[in-house]
């Protein structure tokens, strides 16, 4: 890539010095080739920045301040396309793997004793996923799903999340990019006999129940088990964005009426006694 | 953050702890071994947390301190002659030259660690130097004063002779 033209291109350091400071070009240079790896242009947001946008964290103006500079930068739309890749942009590297060490050894910390800990519930996730998707054995069971092997926690409820596309199935993590027509259904560890639905919760706060297909209340519990199958399937509609799904089981019958969205990260609240564990899909045009 | 929350912690922030970790560190091995120390280093020290701030923004604080340790771990060992760059998805190829890099975590790993902090959030991350002070602690004119004075000392160290 040749290097911009002289007067057009500015370094963030040359951005804000002050007037009058005179730096050693050499060392600009030195550091700022690696804003030419990156293809920046002098008012791309930093990788911080982009990052919150695709989670989707930034207030509505400062959003659509940035995807008017991405419908104009090439380099930009590289860099959220590599954000909505997720893992899957490092081909070399085994994140099911790299993931079951992280948790084995967290639970390893863990039973070494107690941490000096401050909650960071609420500020990080939602309570009552907390409650729900808290893994209350060490051990790990991987289960072949399709084309992956996907992590789950013996003990806890687990959602597992099957996508069809074009004639093929796989399981894909949460926080993963899906498309609009992908056809989904579910696996879920069910810790206790229950009552379950699996609920979708829209950027706008909107609900739908993806389970059970026959209403918006629950009839029947079901039993205790692990990787169960769920009946019925989903289509994701046209719209895009990031929705949540949130696997809700309680020990008694209950209603979509009862669950209320509690925060823009599509958080629920759950009516006493009830917990459950979410997953995040991005749906993104293909 | 309770520990049990890690798996969830991993799939939402894991890409881009590991991203930035492969930029810093130039190679997927390290990369992937720093990932893990970075989530785990967070677990363990989760009172030093400050609320106010994301889990997000802790954990690039964590990773940038902890790839500049491998980093002046590595210039120890006399390894950073020798480091392979692998390619980093979302890079252009043409442009992606090893000895640059090489040269940028030289004088990475021997800068003034409050200067290479400062230096990795301006210069790689691409933040302005008011985002980066929100990163560091400190205000932006010290910000300001940490780059002036990281250019001073490279500018030496990139003399000829």
């Amino acid at each position: 890539m040749g290097r911009r033209q002289a007067g057009t291109w500015l370094s963030p350091l040359a951005r804000e010095r002050r007037s009058g400071v005179k730096y050693d070009e050499k060392v600009l240079r030195t550091m700022t080739d690696i804003e030419h790896l990156l293809a920046r242009k002098s008012d791309c947001p930093s990788e911080a920045i982009l990052d919150r946008l695709h989670w989707g964290e930034l207030d509505e103006s400062r959003a659509a301040s940035l995807r008017a500079h991405l419908a104009g930068c090439v380099a930009c739309q590289q860099r959220m396309e590599l954000r909505r890749k997720g893992f899957d942009a490092f081909a070399q590297l085994d994140a099911d793997g790299l993931r079951a060490r992280i948790v084995e050894a967290a639970a390893g910390q863990a039973a070494a004793g107690p941490p000096k800990r401050r909650s960071l519930v609420g500020s990080w996730l939602v309570p009552a996923v907390a409650a729900a998707c808290a893994l209350l054995l060490v051990v790990t069971v991987f289960i072949q799903t399709g084309q992956r092997t996907a992590l789950r926690t013996k003990g806890g409820l687990a959602l597992q999340v099957f996508r069809e596309r074009d004639g093929r199935v796989d399981s894909p993590r949460s926080q993963a990019a899906f498309h609009p027509g992908d056809r989904l259904r579910f696996g879920l560890d069910l810790p206790r006999d229950s009552h379950v639905m699996i609920v979708g919760a829209e950027q706008s706060g909107q609900l739908y129940v993806c389970f059970p297909s026959d209403g918006s209340r629950t009839s029947r519990p079901r039993p205790a088990g692990r990787a169960q199958q769920l009946p019925g399937a989903v289509r994701l509609d046209a719209s895009t964005g990031t929705e949540t799904l949130h696997a809700v089981v309680c020990p008694r019958p209950f209603s979509l009426d009862e669950l209320r969205p509690n925060d823009p990260a599509g958080g629920l609240s759950l009516p006493r006694g009830c917990s459950s564990c979410r997953f995040v899909m991005h749906k993104i045009e293909p | 953050m309770e520990r049990t929350q890690i798996g969830e912690l991993f799939d939402k922030y894991g890409p881009s702890i590991y991203r930035r970790a492969l930029v810093l560190l130039g190679n997927h091995h390290d990369a992937e071994e720093a990932s893990q120390e970075v989530f785990l280093r967070a677990l363990r020290h989760l009172d030093s947390f400050e609320e106010r701030s994301s889990a997000h923004t802790w954990l690039i604080r964590i990773t940038t301190n902890h790839c500049l340790n491998l980093l002046r771990d590595r210039r120890r060992r006399g390894e950073l002659r020798k480091q392979h760059l692998e390619p980093v998805p979302g890079r252009l190829p043409a442009a992606a030259d090893p000895g640059d890099m090489l040269q940028v975590r030289r004088l990475l790993a021997e800068a003034d660690e409050d200067e290479a902090r400062a230096a990795v959030y301006v210069f790689v991350e691409g933040m302005s130097q008011a985002e980066a002070a929100g990163y560091l602690g400190v205000s932006r004119r010290t910000v300001g004063n940490l780059i002036e004075r990281f250019c001073q000392w490279a500018a030496g160290r990139l003399a000829p002779g």
